[in-house]
């Protein structure tokens, strides 16, 4: 189909004709009386229990919603739209640990699925809207009288504008009077705008006066120039693992401003740039620890690890889904590998691979790989011909002359004969090499 | 021709003649100080106070999204803090007091009882001047020691290593947990991060493979064709990505064996509470006791953001921050090491004056430090900022944090702060 082509698929990907049944959850209301209920019991051991039951619960509740999204991300027809969503999730991060409740984990991921490809200036108005961002960054608290800063810096700082970029910290007051009467209405759990609440008297934002509210904000903000600035060069950054040079870098900008924030022209004009394929930008980008997941999952044509342990590995390498480090979300980039980060993710790929010191029978995390489908008899004859085919499956590319070397020795050690466990290993060191860790 | 240059020329000589020009960034400066360990003459003082086990240690202590100072050191005697504070004030009568006017919070027993044996100074109303209330911006400053109009992307910690340790170990800096901070980025070769030592070596069912693996991640012949894209900048934040990958898995298991084998044998000899931290310090307890010869340590222990409802969970945080360092302090003392060890807490900043309606406080400026150990002046050091006089509705600062950082330096870890800090800052004398 070409690359154009191929664009044009994976930006299609907003149709709604992938099935995947979301996990059973508590509903929202249910738990937040449950919740409720809890606290206002007498302290005590039977409080204490409950308490300690309820969060469990939702615990139990997360981690089907978190085996869910790895599904998705694995099988999923339209692989850009996951990979926008995690970005969204990593833009305007909010953590379980704060929120509390399953699902609104899930229906926050299911905004940001829906907004994807959509327009930044929509989406980011559902985020101010949507009860996970609401009491992670405390907006539901947020009063006329004593409003609180949360939510209006870092809509500024992290989420539209960069920080110091453009506004003031009398514009962070300004705006946190402007966000107010924002709540969630317990009997339902969703969004409900409180008047009473609400500061409806003048501010002056970003040099503008008027009786703004928060979605006027959110328009004010979007006309400046340095928010299309600071939202291209992060989804640039993201897709591509570099800086964009200025020139790149201006043309994005100004072609995301031009289109009102729409994300799909941006994308395509990402995705379709020269620049895009140069050799500093083509594998050169760390994965993350999600894609490095998926992705070994995927070249061994085989599924994911047992959902506990997708959990384990991903949090040892430090990408805990809904449970971003903090507001700012993943670092991303080189911060995902350093020295401990290495060695893990190669003694992981051994044990997805079953190439680890435990007895295969023993090791529950290895995942079912037919490794004579992934090196059949044809590609067995010799160690450089085995090596150079599972290179090519892993990497797309031949590996480095000196690595290969190195594992065609260890092959030729290992004796004559190529069987599984021979490929096995062989996988396990492809997996192990620098190369591996970038895409 | 003085010692420094001597030094400085055989260095030289070293990464051109032995290695060849073209390594000199990627090769980690362990090998180098292999080359000079062999040369007798090479051991000179400069490279003598940054090794051995006896040296001095600092371990920093990161309390991660602005811990409220104000709540921590408490100056109960000040009407204005009750006034600004009516619901989350902490009431005179809760507070540990250790003068007239300060206190600790309530849940600081066991740092209170260090006070009163000499361990513990606070360090009061630190903070720089035009404060960021950004926490990721406010954290970069402290890292990099930079002014807040300015930026840059070289730890504080990394250029102590560059400048005072080199020809060391790359674990003369140790850092816990699965994120590097930002004060241990950029350096030549120095610094390392560790979160489970269990994991990590390279594991594998073949020790051909695990052979095969170490070649791998060799120095010596990997480059292979890729030798031109090594030449490039010598920063570690620049060059290529596949290079930064390459160098740190060779530093990976360069240090790993030794790691392995302290963390294997020693156990803790006293108990440690449950929680990241108190882990995270009982780790760093057995990397002393096993004489890993690290210079500083780094953890953190993070949810000081308290814009809402802060009191119960400042409470936590700060009760499991007392139990940690009690439990840190005891194994350290019961190792003998005590004395070898000083503990910085630092939080990017502070947090306003006036609780907000939520029951919390929002983003401030000026804040206390605590130091710790063997051989830290107890007591009070610098002044406690006004409680009326403010700056945008938070605490002006009094002491700047890179008088804190020059202390140690200087007075600590015998290193020239000026050319750390790329400045002179004046010394506090609080150790």
């Amino acid at each position: 189909m070409g690359r154009a082509g191929a664009v044009e698929y994976l930006l299609a990907g907003d149709e709604d004709t992938d099935i995947f049944p979301p996990p059973e959850l508590t509903p929202v209301a249910e738990a937040y009386w449950a919740f409720r209920q809890a606290n206002m019991m007498a302290e005590g051991e039977e409080k204490r229990e409950i308490l300690g039951e309820l969060r469990r619960a939702q615990d139990e509740q997360l981690r089907a919603v978190r085996a869910w999204w790895l599904q998705r991300m694995r099988y999923t027809r339209y692989p850009l739209r996951e990979k926008m969503t995690l970005f969204w999730h990593g833009h305007f991060a909010a953590s379980f640990d704060k929120v509390n409740s399953a699902n609104l984990m899930y229906q926050q991921n299911e905004t940001f699925r829906t907004h994807a490809l959509g327009n930044f200036n929509s989406l980011t108005k559902d985020v101010s809207r949507d009860p996970a961002m609401m009491r992670y960054l405390d907006l539901n608290r947020s009063e006329a009288r004593r409003p609180n800063e949360n939510f209006a810096r870092e809509l500024m700082e992290l989420f539209t504008l960069g920080e110091g970029v453009r506004y003031t910290e009398a514009d962070v007051r300004e705006a946190a009077r402007a966000l107010t009467g924002y709540r969630i209405t317990p009997a339902s759990g969703v969004f409900r705008y409180q008047p009473k609440a609400a500061d409806q008297t003048g501010k002056t934002f970003l040099g503008r006066t008027g009786n703004w509210n928060g979605d006027d904000v959110i328009d004010i903000i979007c006309e400046q120039p340095e928010c299309a600035t600071f939202i291209s060069r992060k989804i640039w950054v993201y897709l591509a693992g570099t800086e964009p040079g200025p020139d790149l870098h201006a043309r994005l900008a100004r072609h995301f401003q031009d289109s009102r924030y729409e994300l799909k022209p941006l994308l395509r004009e990402i995705l379709l740039s020269p620049e895009f394929y140069f050799p500093q930008v083509v594998r050169r980008q760390v994965k993350s620890p999600v894609q490095w997941l998926v992705q070994i999952s995927q070249s061994l044509e085989a599924p994911l690890p047992p959902p506990n342990a997708c959990e384990f590995m991903l949090r040892s390498m430090g990408q805990v889904l809904f449970a971003p480090p903090n507001v700012k979300g993943w670092a991303g980039g080189r911060s995902w590998i350093n020295g401990s980060t290495y060695l893990l993710r190669c003694n992981l790929a051994g044990t997805i691979a079953g190439a680890d010191d435990k007895p295969l029978e023993k090791s529950r995390d290895a995942i079912p790989v037919e490794w004579g489908r992934v090196a059949p008899a044809s590609m067995r004859k010799n160690p450089e011909e085995l090596c150079d085919s599972l290179a090519f499956r892993l990497l797309n590319v031949p590996l480095e002359p000196a690595d290969r070397q190195k594992v065609v020795a260890f092959l030729i050690k290992r004796g004559p004969e190529i069987n599984d466990a021979a490929v096995r290993d062989c996988a396990h060191l492809i997996m192990s090499t620098p190369e591996f860790q970038l895409t | 021709m003085s010692d420094e240059q001597t030094l400085r020329t055989r260095r030289q000589f070293l990464r051109t003649g032995v290695l060849g020009g073209a390594m000199a960034w990627t090769l980690p400066a362990f090998i180098e100080k292999t080359f000079f360990a062999l040369d007798a003459a090479a051991a000179d003082s400069a490279v003598q106070v940054a090794t051995g086990k006896d040296g001095p240690i600092l371990v920093i202590l990161q309390m991660a999204g602005g811990n409220d100072g104000l709540n921590m050191v408490v100056p109960y005697a000040d009407d204005a803090y009750y006034r600004a504070r009516p619901k989350i004030g902490i009431a005179a009568g809760n507070v540990l007091k250790v003068d007239d006017h300060i206190g600790l919070h309530p849940r600081l027993k066991t740092l209170r009882g260090f006070y009163d044996e000499g361990r513990l100074g606070v360090i009061q109303g630190v903070g720089y001047p035009n404060p960021n209330r950004s926490h990721f911006r406010s954290t970069d400053i402290w890292q990099t020691a930079t002014d807040s109009s300015k930026f840059a992307n070289k730890g504080w910690l990394a250029n102590y290593f560059d400048s005072c340790c080199k020809g060391e170990d790359p674990v003369v800096g140790v850092s816990i947990g699965s994120e590097t901070p930002l004060s241990f980025s950029g350096s030549a070769g120095a610094g390392i991060t560790l979160s489970r030592p269990d994991q990590f070596r390279f594991i594998s069912n073949d020790p051909a493979a695990g052979e095969a693996f170490a070649d791998m991640t060799s120095f010596s012949d990997n480059s292979g064709g890729s030798v031109q894209s090594l030449s490039g900048d010598k920063a570690q934040g620049e060059g290529n990505t596949l290079d930064f990958v390459r160098r740190t898995a060779l530093d990976a298991r360069i240090s790993s064996d030794r790691i392995l084998e302290i963390t294997r044998k020693s156990k803790a000899p006293v108990p440690y509470p449950g929680g990241r931290l108190a882990t995270d310090l009982n780790l760093v307890a057995r990397l002393i006791a096993g004489g890993l010869p690290t210079r500083v340590y780094y953890v953190s222990q993070g949810g000081y953001d308290t814009h809402s409802g802060q009191l119960g969970s400042h409470d936590r945080l700060l009760g499991e921050l007392d139990a940690s360092l009690g439990a840190f302090v005891a194994d350290l003392k019961s190792q003998g090491n005590l004395d070898r060890v000083t503990i910085m807490t630092f939080s990017e900043f502070g947090r306003r004056v006036s609780e907000n309606a939520s029951g919390g406080t929002d983003h401030g400026a000026a804040a206390p430090m605590f130091v710790l150990g063997g051989k830290v002046k107890a007591g009070l050091h610098g002044t406690q900022p006004s409680l009326t006089e403010l700056g945008d509705g938070d605490l002006i600062y009094t002491v700047d944090f890179r008088s804190v950082y020059a202390t140690m330096l200087d007075n600590w870890l015998h290193a020239p702060s000026e050319a750390v800090l790329g400045r002179k800052f004046p010394s506090l004398g609080f150790v």
